[in-house]
């Protein structure tokens, strides 16, 4: 994929401040006003979008979401590393911190 | 009132619902107005929040809520969508050329209903008669000579704005302006009562706009809404009927001498206490026979009892020199100076003469001074900011484009206000402003490809591929689809005028 960044296990990020949200129905529903669109994730996706905060890296992350969800370590990590470049690429959070 | 969405607020305040509108204006009131996004996020259900998307395919999201959002063009649809009105009835003005207005309706109908044609579905039973469904409620528009075939339902809201009686025809050269040149009325406001009496409806509230703050109705006949509001609610003083039926046989009569004896007549009637209709209508009487001093007399006696008559449309110039009639805005310009030299406006007008001119600096100097007299208005910043951008000052243009915060948001120029500083981005390499400018461009202008083009080119240039490609799918889609595009007048024709 081009333009692709990597993402370190110290890396931090936020919440654009463009975006506001709700949790309906179990999932995250994100509002990006600077798009002027809706976006919902699925239950996964939710729990990562709740615990995307500042004071966390993303080796906090994943290992909050390993305590959570039956899945091997190697997949889950693959898994978040790839929904949080794809958040950073739609601009809905920024690195704010580590590497 | 002045404008005519505070009609919605009275509406809103005494707690009216399933209410019948009679509409009585030139102009429609009708634009679409976008969701609003925090509301979608209370929704109970994803479920929900989809179908509430369902009903705006062309919806976008922007930062205000939708009552911030509420102007004199749209603030009937905000009505319906709370659910004040249950069935729209507009009354339009009657013109001679039947066929024109009608066609002229049929154009208004089908624009408003471009951002959703399924919600529209109107068929015209005789000419200029329409009549169905508008944004899911009962519709008819009809020309005031038709007013005896309506039979509206239930309790009514007689909305009336004054440029129905100043505006006839919906499709000539000045609209949505009344007659430039020669401001009069085509319905007086005794013929106005005398044919409602006649119907059946007995409106539960009244709402009367003037409509002189964006040009619509001309100043010099504001007194017709007076007199108008006084007919419909029966208050009337015998003074005050002398000084209509003279006002207006003041701006009816072209006869010179005639006109210098109306004149005269009205200076008698307006000595104790003086009206500020009459002596507007005095000020411009003698303006016209260079009396100035006079002339200035009475404009000061009527600003000073009622302020709103030192208004930027207090004379036709502004709309004059935006539909590039230059000349006769300059003389009317020069006319309303001499009547009131400190208004701020004839200050911006130089401006603008200079920048016609192609004096840039000459503009640049007029409008630092403003500025630095305290005079900051989004105008200065806009004229001034473009001087320094024609004479390729760009961090000047940006020191004084940057400092709006949004605050000049609710200004009719503040679109090209947006494009000058999106243009003074690009120049100084601003690559995040610039794009931020474009993101804020595109929730005023939702559907615009040309938009979407840019934003697709500067995330490219930023590397982020995925929202490139995006932006470009949207350019093209909006291109086909979006509003103004081929695909969607084609589609709304089919769809809404059957």
């Amino acid at each position: 994929m081009i333009f692709q960044k990597s993402i370190s296990r110290t890396d931090r990020y936020e919440k654009s401040p463009e975006t506001a949200w709700q949790i309906v129905d179990g999932k995250a529903v994100v509002l990006d006003r600077r798009e002027g669109e809706l976006i919902h994730f699925n239950d996964l996706g939710a729990r990562i979008w709740e615990e995307l905060d500042p004071s966390k890296s993303f080796g906090d992350l994943v290992r909050i979401l390993g305590r959570e969800f039956e899945a091997p370590q190697e997949t889950l990590e693959k898994d978040v590393r790839k929904f949080i470049a794809r958040l950073e690429k739609m601009e809905l959070i920024r690195k704010c911190g580590g590497t | 009132m002045e404008d005519h969405d505070e009609a919605y607020r009275a509406w809103k305040t005494a707690g009216l619902k399933g209410r019948t509108l009679l509409h009585l204006d030139a102009h429609i009131d009708f634009k679409w107005i976008l969701p609003d996004p925090e509301s979608l996020l209370q929704e109970k259900s994803i479920k929900h929040i989809e179908s509430k998307l369902h009903e705006q395919p062309f919806w976008s999201l922007q930062g205000k809520n939708c009552e911030d959002r509420i102007h004199l063009g749209n603030y009937i649809h905000q009505a319906i969508r709370e659910e004040i009105i249950s069935e729209f009835i507009w009354i339009y003005p009657d013109d001679p050329d039947v066929k024109s207005q009608a066609r002229a309706v049929g154009r208004m109908l089908q624009d408003v209903s471009l951002p959703m044609p399924n919600l529209f579905h109107l068929k015209q039973t005789e000419p200029g008669f329409f009549t169905g469904i508008f944004c899911g409620i009962p519709f008819t528009a009809a020309p005031w000579s038709a007013l005896a075939k309506i039979h509206p339902s239930g309790k009514i809201l007689l909305n009336i704005d004054l440029d129905f009686c100043v505006i006839q025809s919906l499709y000539g050269p000045d609209y949505p302006f009344g007659n430039l040149q020669q401001p009069s009325f085509w319905l007086s406001p005794e013929d106005f009562t005398q044919t409602l009496a006649r119907t059946p409806f007995a409106p539960e509230m009244i709402t009367l706009a003037y409509s002189i703050e964006e040009g619509y109705t001309p100043m010099e006949l504001k007194f017709l809404g007076r007199e108008l509001a006084g007919r419909l609610v029966g208050t009337l003083s015998l003074q005050e009927e002398q000084q209509f039926f003279l006002l207006k046989r003041e701006c009816t009569e072209h006869h010179l001498e005639r006109k210098e004896e109306i004149v005269k007549k009205l200076e008698t009637l307006n000595a104790e206490p003086p009206s500020a209709a009459v002596s507007f209508a005095l000020a411009k009487a003698f303006a016209g026979q260079s009396q100035w001093e006079k002339a200035r007399r009475h404009y000061e006696t009527a600003v000073q009892i009622d302020p709103s008559y030192r208004s930027t449309y207090n004379h036709a110039g502004p709309i004059l020199w935006d539909r590039k009639q230059f000349a006769a805005a300059e003389s009317s310009y020069a006319k309303m100076k001499k009547l009131d030299p400190n208004h701020p406006d004839s200050r911006l007008f130089e401006i603008k003469k200079q920048m016609r001119r192609k004096e840039w600096d000459e503009a640049v100097w007029l409008g630092k001074k403003m500025l630095e007299e305290g005079m900051d208005s989004l105008g200065v910043r806009l004229l001034t900011g473009e001087a320094y951008f024609r004479l390729k000052r760009y961090p000047e243009a940006w020191s004084l484009l940057s400092a709006d915060n949004g605050k000049y948001f609710q200004d009719l120029r503040y679109l090209d206000f947006l494009w000058l500083k999106v243009k003074t981005a690009k120049q100084l390499n601003k690559l995040d402003d610039e794009l931020n400018g474009y993101h804020h461009l595109r929730q005023w202008i939702p559907q615009n490809a040309g938009i979407h083009a840019s934003l697709a080119l500067l995330y490219l240039k930023k590397q982020n591929g995925y929202k490139a490609r995006k932006h470009a799918w949207k350019a093209i889609k909006n291109w086909i689809l979006g509003l103004g595009g081929p695909m969607a007048r084609w589609k709304c024709r089919r769809e809404v005028l059957s």
